[in-house]
């Protein structure tokens, strides 16, 4: 299982999640603000270094103008005296070691007695002071620039700084301070050369990062100070610059220069730096440290990655806490599952997580024991009413295949015979009912039933059984339907102490002439179909249902069959199909629906007519039993194959019967009189021999004689379950002997041998049967 | 089976009408009982009225002719139907009955 898909892991994600969230926003928030303050600081930091070192320079500068100050306040005084002068200026080297040369440059003729160019000089050699008279004819100094300058302004000046070519290839920058007299005219500068070796060494002091750098811009931009010493005066900013895309540091160029204090940020090189400036106002120059972007907010960066690291692995470890924390605490809910599942296969048994403290869960636990108990509960009767109600169920199953057993359900029941076609269908509105049909053809005719006992169920369902048996013992008596009828009613009504009745419906149809010999005991009247295509009820006597009033006298009726006539009898169930609306399917519609399909087969009638009333009800529930019994009378075709059956019991005076039989079966084959004495003889031996002597006890047993013409031969077949006995074995009558030596038995199995053509006996089942044929020639 | 018997000065004239088989071949052995009685009996069954004979009816006949035999009687069957003529043939009784 995932454990993304469990609650204990879902619920921790999310927690997860939220705090993740909540932490990022902090972050941001937090490393925003810090690099802001970092920023601050840097510049902070910077601003101060700045300060401290412009403020160095210019002490160092003061010094300078303060030398070059004192010393010239004195020149007026040694005027008269010109080569006194040479000692002022020996005076400002000695005072300030920074200095290594100090001119005093007339205006040229200002002395009468000295040179046109008149600029007493020292300077340091090594580490003596020498002092020269500087001007010559060749060395034009009211030309150079610390002095024009300082004469044309009437006020102090720095030089740009410069290389000193004359001694030391030193830095040099020379302060030019004009004398002016009391005409405010300029009559000489003083000068003071500044080394300005000293300013690399106090400019890299400035270190506030491991790689930043340090510049000093001239007045113009010179590179004053530059960690590439080569580009020392060699180029200006805006030179060392031009290739550069980014224009910014041009721009800081031009803001130093013009002497502002400021911070930029610079891209160079893929390297992204922060620039201070700071001027230095005395002289003009401009103070600068570059420092790396990433330095200055290294210590924010690494911050960032530890918080980074912190918060993941609090965020790791929070999610395994909180994980098997929740997993703890949602244990009982997994064993609850697992008990839940437990009762889903049905046990209601299983043991529940007990002794949690919460009260959801206790409380969940306490549902949970009421539902197994309950459940427990309701199985049990469940099972219980579940066990009666599949008994009863079963009982009522077989005893619906027992019922329907009784009733002919094979179709078409006599597929030998053209002459007859026959369908039948019941539909008990419950397991078992009490309408009932059966058919049988006994010597060429059909005899056929069709009932309803009132009632329904279990009841009327006994009722029909009683009813359909009386019908297939009566018909063996009786061939006549008021007389079956008549029979029947007089068993019923001797023991119906249920008062259950049941209309009747018989009918006894002569196959060969049509004759339809019919009865009807309060049944519906059934539905006949005439070749025309005429429909009509049958004509039918108002006799009373079987079972009321014993003795009752029911009528016979009559009516002849054309070939080709249908008779459709049914229930009560088929007219009185209620739908919705309680609204009976009737005759009417029975009538109408007969009259739209009267030419078509009796199985597609009946299944037509069961739709047309399933139509009707409409999903309706069928509260009475449907049956259907359709009769179709037709042309025969085929020539008939002779099949009679008589059943007799084994009583002497059947052997009259036995004759009829053999008289009519005589008549029906034209036989010759000799020939049907002599079957007639055969069957009596065969026949009396049963009846005489195998049932020794003298019980009520039946013998079945069947006469079946085949070809050219007629085959009987005599079967009883009587004693065994092989009649082919008994010893032949000797014929040849005389009157007296004749004994008087034995002559029955010798005409049997005689006259029959193959004689044969079997034992099958327990039944004596006894075979044998007459070829007819 | 209906039997007439009329009784003239020597024969016995029995008429036989209708089927001798199993269910009265005894009742007709009882009614020729009287005969055995009589001694040089000269018996005569009219038997144009008999439409079947079964073995009991064989069986009757053949005691009848016994009797009659053992009293140096005279048994007679005429006008026996072709039928009928036919079973008393096969069973070789022709042999040793009287038929006319």
């Amino acid at each position: 299982m995932s454990v993304v898909r469990t609650f204990s892991g879902r619920l921790s994600l999310y927690i997860m999640l939220i705090t993740t969230a909540v932490l990022v926003i902090a972050f941001v928030v937090f490393f925003g603000y810090s690099r802001r303050i970092a920023e601050e600081n840097a510049i902070t930091n910077a601003d101060n270094m700045l300060a401290v070192a412009s403020s160095k320079i210019d002490a160092v500068l003061q010094n300078v103008e303060t030398a070059v100050g004192n010393m010239s306040s004195l020149v007026e005084s040694e005027l008269p005296v010109p080569d006194s002068l040479y000692a002022l200026t020996r005076s400002v080297l000695r005072n300030n070691q920074l200095i290594v040369g100090s001119a005093i440059a007339f205006e040229p003729d200002f002395f009468n007695d000295r040179e046109i160019y008149f600029s007493p000089y020292s300077y340091r050699d090594k580490e003596q002071i020498r002092s020269i008279q500087l001007g010559t004819d060749t060395y034009h100094y009211h030309n150079m620039e610390w002095y024009t300058v300082a004469w044309q302004e009437k006020r102090p000046h720095w030089s740009e700084p410069y290389f000193d070519t004359g001694g030391g290839n030193m830095l040099m920058t020379t302060y030019s301070k004009p004398l002016i007299d009391r005409n405010g005219q300029v009559y000489a500068i003083f000068t003071a050369d500044l080394s300005l070796d000293w300013l690399g060494g106090m400019v890299a002091d400035i270190q506030p990062y491991p790689n930043s750098y340090n510049l000093l811009l001239s007045r113009t931009g010179r590179y004053m100070v530059h960690h590439q010493r080569e580009r020392v005066l060699a180029e200006t900013i805006f030179s060392a610059t031009e290739t550069m895309t980014d224009t910014t540091v041009q721009y800081i160029g031009r803001q130093m220069i013009a002497g502002r204090h400021g911070m930029a940020v610079l891209q160079n090189d893929d390297t992204l730096s922060y620039v201070f400036y700071t001027p230095i106002v005395r002289t003009g120059w401009s103070l600068g440290i570059v420092c790396p972007h990433a330095q200055v907010f290294e210590s924010v960066e690494k911050m960032k990655t530890m918080v980074i690291l912190v918060v993941l692995c609090g965020l790791l470890l929070l999610f395994v806490l909180s994980y098997n924390l929740i997993r703890r605490l949602t244990r009982p809910l997994r064993q609850f599952a697992d008990a839940a599942r437990s009762v889903a296969r049905g046990d209601f048994i299983a043991p529940l997580p007990c002794g949690s403290s919460d009260e959801e869960l206790r409380e969940l636990h306490d549902s949970f024991c009421f539902m197994q108990n309950s459940l427990s509960g309701y199985i049990e009767e469940l099972q219980q009413s579940t066990a009666i109600q599949e008994r009863i169920e079963s009982e009522l199953r077989i005893a619906r295949d027992i019922q329907m057993g009784m009733i002919p359900k094979i179709f078409p029941p006599f597929p030998e015979r053209d002459d007859i076609d026959l369908y039948a269908e019941l539909h008990p509105a419950k397991e078992v009912g009490g309408d009932l049909y059966d058919f049988f053809i006994n010597d060429e005719k059909l005899y056929f039933i069709i009932g309803d006992v009132s009632g329904k169920g279990v009841p009327a369902s006994l009722f029909m059984a009683v009813t359909r048996s009386l019908f297939r013992s009566v018909t063996t008596y009786f061939a006549s339907p008021c007389e079956i009828i008549k029979s029947i009613n007089a068993s019923i009504t001797e023991n119906n102490d249920s008062n259950m009745f049941v209309t009747l419906f018989v009918g006894v149809l002569d196959l060969n002439s049509g004759q339809l010999d019919y009865c009807n005991a309060g049944h519906n009247p059934p539905i006949l179909i005439m070749p025309g295509g005429s429909v009509q009820f049958l004509r039918v006597d108002p006799n009373l249902p079987v079972g009321i009033i014993a003795n009752f006298e029911y009528h016979c009726q009559q009516i002849h069959l054309d070939r080709n006539s249908t008779l459709f009898m049914y229930t009560d169930g088929i007219t009185e199909a209620e739908n919705g609306e309680k609204a009976l399917y009737g005759e009417v519609a029975l009538l109408s629906k007969i009259k739209a399909c009267c030419d078509i087969e009796p199985r597609e009638m009946t299944t037509t007519v069961i739709a047309a009333v399933h139509e009707h009800s409409d999903g309706a529930e069928q509260n009475d039993d449907l049956t259907i019994l359709d009769i179709q009378y037709r042309e025969s075709k085929i020539e008939q194959t002779i099949n009679r059956t008589i059943t007799l019991f084994n009583e002497i005076s059947e052997i009259s019967r036995l004759a009829g039989f053999v008289e009519c079966l005589g008549e029906e084959l034209k036989l010759s009189p000799s020939l049907i004495t002599n079957l007639n003889l055969v069957l009596e031996e065969s026949v009396s021999n049963i009846i005489l002597y195998a049932y020794p006890e003298k019980s009520e047993q039946q013998i079945t004689v069947e006469a079946r013409k085949m070809d050219d031969s007629l085959v009987f077949t005599i079967t009883d379950c009587g004693m065994e006995f092989d009649p082919t074995l008994v010893d032949q009558a000797d014929i040849t002997l005389s009157v007296e030596e004749r004994p008087v038995g034995g002559l029955g199995i010798f005409l049997i041998k005689k006259i029959m053509n193959e004689v044969e006996y079997r034992r099958i089942d327990g039944a004596n049967i006894f075979t044998f044929k007459k070829k007819l020639c | 089976m209906n039997t007439t018997i009329t009784q003239t000065d020597e024969k016995t004239v029995v008429t036989l009408s209708g089927r001798l088989d199993t269910t009265n071949a005894h009742d007709f052995e009882i009614q020729i009982q009287s005969f055995f009685t009589l001694s040089s009996p000269h018996i005569i069954l009219e038997c144009a009225g008999l439409s079947y004979i079964s073995s009991s009816g064989l069986r009757v006949m053949l005691i009848l002719k016994k009797k009659v035999f053992a009293r140096n009687g005279v048994l007679v069957l005429r006008q026996m139907r072709p039928e009928i003529r036919e079973v008393f043939d096969m069973t070789g009784f022709s042999s040793f009955f009287t038929i006319e």
